[in-house]
């Protein structure tokens, strides 16, 4: 299959993240042997990343991890001291090629401050030899539109943030590169970028994000790519990032007779019991948690214990980067 | 093309005109003033009021006056070029336009139009100029409107668009190299002022070679100590220089903050 075809047939998936059918969809990002170095350091190693149509890949990595190196050797801005592959059925080292069907915002919006964030927009679009028309759709899913008009440099950061997102949807890409996009941005905001990247990505889009705020990526990303001091660590679905600790049910009554009642019920059913402080966690093993904690709430309540508390607890997507890559920060 | 009509775009936004217009008008009103006014009877090349009252002698003034406008121009290019990559729009560019020389082409191309638009403001504000000043001082204006006046303001006109063109690329070179603002200005005003102009002057090696040295030549070639195609031939040897070295550096550099 020639090159051409193969370009042409990756375009936008059909089933959005999670839709299935995953492993029928081509490589939208399909590289191998990524490596740079600046001088005698190595700040990319041999990385191998393959990105899904469709999916919304999370990057993630403690500061110097390479993550910001990677995307913009994917981007064409560094380039690569070794490695080969393939962004959109194009070669890696040929990003003219692509990058029209490319979307980025990396290391931080960058616009003219003079200019209003629409005019910003234009000149950009402008520039790629897309439709200014679609404008008004980007500047509406990036939620600047009231404040299109103004002036660049009397947004805020978050605003500044969203333009940049905006900017990387001009001429409808098929691939999405979002560098940190919730840096600096509030609690309101991450919420309003979270939304747009899962819009983004309704369509079909292919999306590589970054995030230092991993519960942040938690509630995006369908994949993970982790990375350590320019190496890659894990690369697969979200879920089955490795975990140190066992998935559990989260029980605890209301009195010390509720929780010796809820002792005596849960060893008698010969399930693997630990006692916490905030209660006793039942090991959720091969079974489905939803199925597990019902089951398990409802022998207890019919045995007459009050309980107060119940939940799944699962470690979360920060312990399990934790455990692969460590504490330190190397920034 | 595209590069070169979103930059046009960019930069001929109202606010750039209301700013620059009004600028140039009251430069080159002072200018003229300062040139007709201080101008001898007569001289061997330059400005005199004899070569004022001849043909040409309405832009003769605001064409010489152009010289004193080297590191204006040169802080100009080298702000907006070196800016581009600490404002990170460089980056921003180059994932719409990856083709990084056909990037700066056009970019350049645009701000080169913007200036020729500039440099015609400049011409007609000396002309008017010229023409309110120069009968106190008794020059003749009667033939700067004739036919050898307009091909002589023609040619004026290329000749200080070839100076603005130099200092253009030797600052977007320099904004290139060292991608930092106050670099490459402090570089730049070294280069233009000190070395350029004391040193230059006071080396006859420096009068024949010296790249700002023989842009002012183009605008006052009668103070020229090589001959016009000389000239030439230097100013398109250095250009070359400068253009293998802005594509090489565009071609082989990551573009990272």
């Amino acid at each position: 299959m020639s090159e051409q075809t193969v370009s042409q047939e990756i375009q936008r998936s059909g089933p959005g993240p999670g839709g299935g059918a995953e492993a029928t969809r081509p490589d939208v990002v399909s590289v191998v042997g990524l490596t740079k170095r600046y001088g005698r350091r190595t700040v990319v190693d041999g990385v191998e990343l393959h990105l899904t149509a469709g999916s919304i890949t999370g990057l993630i990595g403690p500061n110097g991890a390479g993550k910001t190196t990677i995307m913009s050797m994917l981007l064409g801005l560094v380039r690569p001291d070794s490695g080969r592959g393939t962004v959109l059925g194009n070669d890696l080292t040929r990003p003219a090629d692509y990058l029209s069907r490319v979307g980025a915002l990396i290391e931080g919006p960058a616009f003219f401050g003079n200019l209003s964030g629409r005019d910003n927009l234009r000149y950009f679009a402008r520039l790629g030899g897309h439709d200014p028309a679609g404008i008004p759709e980007v500047l509406s899913l990036v939620g600047l539109q009231g404040r299109e008009g103004d002036s660049y440099s009397s947004y805020s950061l978050g605003m500044k943030q969203r333009l940049g997102i905006g900017a990387s949807l001009l001429g409808d890409p098929d691939l999405v590169i979002l560098d940190e996009p919730t840096n600096g941005v509030d609690p309101a905001g991450m919420r309003d970028i979270r939304a747009m990247v899962r819009r983004i990505a309704a369509d079909g889009r292919t999306v590589l994000i970054s995030s230092h705020l991993l519960a942040e990526l938690e509630h995006v990303c369908d994949r993970v790519i982790v990375l350590d001091q320019g190496g890659l660590r894990y690369s697969g679905p979200l879920h089955e990032l490795p975990s140190s600790r066992a998935e559990v049910i989260l029980l605890r009554g209301r009195s010390g007779a509720d929780d010796a009642a809820l002792h005596r019920l849960l060893t008698a059913q010969g399930r693997s019991l630990e006692r916490r402080a905030d209660g006793f966690a039942v090991e959720v093993g091969d079974d489905e948690p939803a199925r597990l904690a019902g089951e398990l709430a409802r022998h207890v309540i019919a045995h007459g214990v009050d309980l107060v508390e119940l939940h799944h607890q699962k470690q979360s997507l920060e312990d399990r980067v934790l455990d692969l890559v460590g504490t330190g920060s190397r920034s | 093309m595209n590069t070169f009509v979103a930059e046009w775009i960019r930069l001929s936004a109202k606010r750039t005109w209301l700013i620059a217009i009004p600028f140039t008008i009251l430069y080159s009103a002072v200018l003229t003033v300062v040139m007709i006014d201080t101008a001898p009877d007569r001289a061997n090349g330059g400005v005199s009021l004899q070569a004022l009252g001849q043909s040409g002698g309405g832009t003769l003034a605001v064409r010489t006056g152009v010289a004193f406008t080297s590191v204006l121009i040169l802080a100009l290019f080298v702000g907006m070029s070196a800016g581009s990559f600490a404002r990170g729009t460089w980056r921003a560019s180059l994932l719409q336009q990856p083709r990084r020389l056909t990037l700066a082409a056009g970019t350049f191309a645009a701000r080169i139009a913007i200036s020729a638009v500039v440099v015609v403001v400049l011409f007609i504000a000396g002309l008017v100029t010229a023409y309110l000043v120069a009968p106190a001082q008794g020059v003749d204006t009667g033939s700067w409107l004739d036919a050898t006046s307009l091909r002589m303001a023609g040619e004026d006109y290329l000749r200080t668009m070839v100076f603005i063109v130099g200092w253009a690329v030797l600052g977007t070179l320099l904004g290139i190299l060292t991608r930092s603002v106050p670099i490459g200005l402090g570089i730049g005003i070294l280069w233009a002022g000190p070395i350029e102009n004391v040193l230059g002057d006071r080396l006859s090696l420096g009068g024949e070679y010296f790249p700002g040295l023989l842009l002012r030549y183009v605008v006052a070639p009668e103070t020229a100590p090589v001959t016009g195609v000389t000239l030439a031939l230097r100013l398109l040897v250095y250009a070359a220089v400068a253009l293998l070295v802005v594509s090489t550096l565009l071609r082989r550099r990551d573009v990272s903050s």
